[in-house]
């Protein structure tokens, strides 16, 4: 894959790729942080990209573990608030509605959270998510219903 | 109808399922009003979570631009180091054969020819800044 080539398939993704980053990280400046490092690291890793499978789960799979490096990095739980993030201590009514949907999930176990963040954040298909969280893609299929059960007990739980 | 597992309202919901199997699960909601309601309720916490999850969407300013640009400006930067080694090969050559006219000129060559290259560099770093 040439370089121009690469550029014009990942620009569409950029927009979702932030929503997930931010997702994670709870904050916007980390979030495009990950987006850019992710773009670059991506065009390095060219050569490990099989065409037969989707690009955007590969390129997911990249900003995940992105990241995660800079979660570990700033040693942060995906639960606690960062100084000067995006995420309250507290869901309240006020606050933007994503913050709301991370904070509930955050109350979920690991599994559940990524499976979420995936699908709604990333706006990943079944087979995308199977590629960066190297599962079956009925195993996505299974894990995200328990997932939203879960996720809709949480905010019945807590009246939001 | 093949069994039914709760866990395929989702994948309907999200259009994962086979065409032969979203007809049937279709049949299913049409028929069973637990399934329908069990479904109506996922598909209004999905609706609702989707719009909530689009809110945390944001254009990042990522540069693009370097993708692809250094191994060009690598390119660049040896093809001026070849030239260069090329012009010291031919004046050493030009050493053996000419005389010291030859050789001042031949050095003003070479010295000419760093000096590009360096400004190349140069102007090559500005523009990565």
């Amino acid at each position: 894959m040439e370089a121009r080539e690469y550029t014009r398939v990942l620009e569409p993704l950029l927009g979702q790729a932030a929503a997930y980053a931010r997702a994670l990280l709870h904050n916007k400046h980390d979030a495009e942080d990950a987006v850019q490092d992710a773009a670059l690291r991506g065009w390095q890793r060219i050569d490990t990209f099989d065409a037969r499978r989707p690009f955007k789960g590969w390129w997911f799979a990249i900003l995940r573990n992105r990241c995660i490096d800079l979660q570990r990095r700033k040693k942060m739980r995906a639960a606690d608030r960062l100084d000067g993030g995006d995420l309250p201590e507290h869901a309240t009514q006020e606050q933007p509605d994503w913050t709301h949907l991370v904070w509930a999930i955050g109350t979920l176990s690991e599994a559940h959270r990524e499976i979420l963040r995936l699908r709604y954040f990333a706006d990943l298909s079944y087979a995308e998510i199977a590629e960066v969280l190297t599962i079956p893609t009925s195993t996505v299929g299974t894990r995200l219903y328990v997932a939203r059960k879960a996720l809709a007990a949480a905010m019945r739980k807590d009246d939001i | 109808m093949n069994p039914f597992d709760p866990a395929e309202l989702s994948a309907y919901l999200d259009g994962e399922l086979p065409a032969e199997r979203a007809h049937e699960i279709e049949r299913l909601l049409e028929s069973d009003p637990a399934a329908r309601a069990e479904f109506a309720s996922l598909a209004k916490a999905h609706a609702g979570w989707q719009a909530s999850a689009r809110t945390a969407a944001f254009q990042p300013a990522v540069n693009l631009r370097a993708i692809g640009a250094p191994r060009e400006r690598r390119l660049t930067t040896s093809a001026g180091i070849v030239a260069f080694i090329i012009l010291l090969v031919v004046a050493q050559v030009i050493l053996r054969v000419f005389d010291a006219l030859a050789l001042v000129l031949v050095l003003e060559c070479i010295a000419l020819a760093v000096v590009l290259a360096g400004v190349g560099v140069l102007a090559l770093r500005w523009d990565q800044r």
